[in-house]
């Protein structure tokens, strides 16, 4: 292992990780409150400096203010080693035990050092859930959705005259066709004066 | 199958599943249209979700049955488990919601989902099932924020940055189709693709992890 500036580490464009806001917040925590873990886990890097395994701990470190970082040289792998390496260094090889976990660990520390705790106090099953349910058959109604993208004056024009037009005699006597949306019914009553003044 | 055999699946309403959904699914995100909604109960807690409701595409969607009626299909949109739940609980809950689906709903013949293999996975749990693999394409519509690691579908993305981000860049992924027959009489009118394409095509993920089906001895 040896220690290394900060600046002298490449961060790995291929790397397929990723990690959420606050995982990446939880990380940046637990690197400033306990550094040590760094010497025991080192950053794993290539002959050219690339971040093998620890692309998220070197942004974590980043961004918690460190100036030097512990490494290891993984030297002499081929790029397919490498490929592997990065693979297999992320994998979860094993499950947790949960009951264990449950016992002898707090769920707070747990959560805080970034671990996905199942929520155990969560919904009970119950007598109001069945089994039974009903989907609809048959052919598509004769309804549709539309929609447009307008600015928003424009959008504010036709809410206005949506709203006019449903103030008039026109619109309570309007042809619905079996439509139960009032704006739907509304633009179509403007659309058809609009029709009939162009005729 | 060990203790995934005492799982026991229920309808349960939208609300629960969509709190469990936003909480365990990888995206964070309900699918609105969901109509049915199953819980998945373990030692009489709720543990996983299968969310199911018409495809956003219905009429595209159609065309991958010939004969297709409007409602002769559903697609299995969320699927989120906990890791409280043991192996095979997938397909067991799979397979429970599509008994229950034949029983209270005859006139669906066949489920459609779709696998992100951009963030989440090439769909292991579907081929366990039976589903047939019917499209693997490659996904370009997804955003990512090298900072901070949030993702944006292009739709959302172009409608919500109003300004040029170098922050955001888009992700390379793969989008795969599955379908699953519940009357076998149904005609896939497209070419089945053999799970060998997923190798092939370089679409292997598991658990957001890029790997080979050949790697997990699949």
């Amino acid at each position: 292992m040896q220690i290394v500036k900060i600046s002298e580490v490449k961060p790995n464009p291929n790397n397929p990780r990723i990690i959420k806001d606050d995982k990446f917040a939880k990380l940046v925590k637990s690197i400033k409150e306990f550094p040590e873990m760094l010497n025991l886990r080192p950053i794993v890097v290539n002959d050219d400096m690339i971040v093998l395994g620890g692309n998220m701990r070197l942004k974590a470190c980043k961004e918690a203010g460190l100036k030097e970082v512990p490494i290891i040289k993984a030297k002499n792998l081929t790029e397919q080693q490498q490929k592997e390496f990065i693979i297999k260094d992320n994998v979860g090889f094993g499950e947790w035990d949960w009951d264990q976990l449950a016992n002898e660990w707090e769920a707070d520390d747990l959560a805080e050092w970034g671990l996905e705790v199942p929520d155990f106090g969560g919904v009970e099953l119950s007598k109001e859930f069945g089994e039974n349910f009903s989907l609809k058959d048959g052919d598509k109604e004769p309804f549709q959705q539309m929609t447009f993208t307008l600015a928003d004056k424009q959008a504010e024009q036709i809410k206005n005259a949506i709203a006019d037009i449903k103030k008039t005699e026109e619109y309570k006597y309007c042809e619905t066709l079996g439509n139960e949306n009032s704006n739907g019914n509304a633009l179509y009553l403007i659309i058809m004066q609009w029709a009939e003044q162009r005729k | 199958m060990g203790r995934a055999k005492e799982i026991i699946v229920k309808v349960i309403p939208s609300k629960i599943a969509n709190e469990f959904v936003k909480k365990h699914h990888y995206s964070g995100k309900v699918v609105p249209n969901s109509q049915l909604h199953f819980g998945c109960f373990l030692d009489d807690k709720l543990h996983g979700v299968l969310s199911y409701g018409p495809s956003i595409n219905k009429k595209g969607s159609m065309n991958l049955i010939k004969d297709c009626g409007w409602s002769d299909f559903i697609e299995l949109n969320r699927m989120a488990l906990d890791d409280y739940l043991p192996k095979y609980s997938e397909s067991r809950c799979i397979a429970i919601s599509i008994k229950l689906i034949k029983k209270n709903a005859p006139h669906i013949k066949w489920i459609l989902s779709f696998s992100d293999g951009t963030q989440c996975g090439d769909g292991t749990i579907y081929r366990a099932s039976g589903f047939n693999l019917v499209q693997l394409k490659k996904n370009t519509s997804m955003w990512l924020n090298i900072n901070t690691g949030a993702k944006m579908q292009d739709m959302q993305f172009y409608h919500t940055m109003t300004k040029k981000d170098n922050n955001w860049q888009k992700i390379e992924g793969n989008m795969l189709a599955y379908i699953y027959l519940i009357d076998k009489t149904c005609k896939i009118t497209v070419p089945i693709l053999p799970f060998s394409k997923i190798d092939e095509m370089g679409a292997g993920m598991y658990k957001g992890k890029k790997i080979t089906l050949a790697e997990r001895k699949e």
